[in-house]
């Protein structure tokens, strides 16, 4: 009986400990310029599914921030305004929010930031697919091929993505 | 008309007076956080580095008061994990890791988040530990954020979800 009950105290424990801090898999080196962008599907933030798949044949930037990031919400502006200037053309940002607390801590911030693009609900396993995390804002700008055409690590200035979105664009 | 140099004087005072009293956070940008260590309490990174690296002598414990995701991108090879200290679970965590250790253990607290200024975890960890008693605590000058000043100068890093 005694086993029975460390047994049950030490699964407990452990589930505990898998709860507070999700394991990432062993570190990828995440995709490089040039290479396929690693596919997901995450939940969206406004319900329902957001595959990556999906935006195939369009041009995407995909950023990866959180809400508790100060420069990341500083760059979202950017992103709005780029989405409303190429959302037309075959371009699209797609967020991927990477707060533990998930959908009920990003909804409002998102909304308050007036974020027009879609939003999915990070997970550890996807951003160790992505390199893993070591800093935010990360963002690939995929090609309407699916492969990386740039890695930006931390705030860009907005000419340089223009630039960059437009050459994608015409390709 | 010979007044007219003296109001401008006065102008220029009132105006520079009006600049120097009025907070910044009134003209739009965040006042900037106060900060609860001495000067003394702060490590560069190429400090502590060399220090973690050294074959001799007692190595401080390091602990990332940061956010999960980052941890577990890469952190300060042998840190422990806590959590993020702007967070009531993250300062219990905190709590919780540091409750059996001497109080006058040499701790490093980082987090890296994001650029000094603007880290939400770094004041409420430091704040924490000194309530608790401890006094030889330092925090770790992340001037932009992990990524930059610690992993991208090549010092020892781990992946991973380490150990809390």
């Amino acid at each position: 009986m005694k086993r029975v009950r460390a047994a049950l105290f030490a699964l407990a424990l452990t589930a505990l400990a898998g709860a507070q801090i999700p394991v990432m898999p062993p570190p990828a080196p995440g995709p490089q310029i040039g290479q396929r962008a690693p596919a997901f599907t995450l939940a969206g933030l406004r319900g329902g599914h957001v595959a990556l798949a999906r935006f195939r044949g369009k041009v995407v930037l995909l950023d990866f921030w959180a809400t508790w990031c100060e420069p990341c919400r500083q760059e979202i502006p950017k992103l709005i305004a780029l989405q409303r200037e190429f959302g037309g053309r075959g371009f699209t940002v797609l967020g991927v929010a990477l707060d533990d607390g998930g959908a009920p801590v990003v909804r409002p911030v998102a909304r308050r930031l007036g974020i027009s693009y879609p939003i999915a609900i990070g997970t550890i396993p996807v951003a160790a697919a992505y390199g893993g995390m070591e800093g935010l804002p990360t963002a690939f700008l995929l090609g309407r091929d699916g492969r990386v055409r740039q890695i930006y690590y931390g705030v860009q200035r907005q000419a340089e993505l223009r630039q960059a979105i437009r050459a994608a664009l015409a390709r | 008309m010979r007044s007219q140099p003296r109001t401008w004087l006065t102008i220029l005072a009132a105006a520079l007076l009006i600049g120097i009293l009025t907070p910044a956070s009134s003209a739009g940008a965040p006042a900037p956080p106060t900060d609860p260590w001495a000067a003394s309490q702060v490590v560069q990174p190429a400090a502590l580095a060399h220090a973690l690296a050294a074959k001799a002598g007692a190595k401080p414990l390091v602990i990332c008061v940061g956010f999960s995701v980052l941890y577990q991108g890469g952190h300060i090879a042998g840190a422990r994990y806590a959590g993020p200290a702007s967070s009531a679970a993250g300062r219990a965590a905190l709590r919780r890791l540091v409750q059996p250790l001497p109080r006058g253990k040499a701790i490093v607290l980082y987090c890296g988040c994001c650029p000094w200024a603007m880290c939400p975890n770094i004041r409420p960890a430091f704040s924490l530990l000194k309530r608790l008693g401890f006094t030889n605590v330092k925090v770790l000058h992340m001037a932009q954020n992990f990524r930059t000043d610690w992993g991208a100068r090549g010092y020892a890093m781990q992946h991973g979800a380490g150990s809390r």
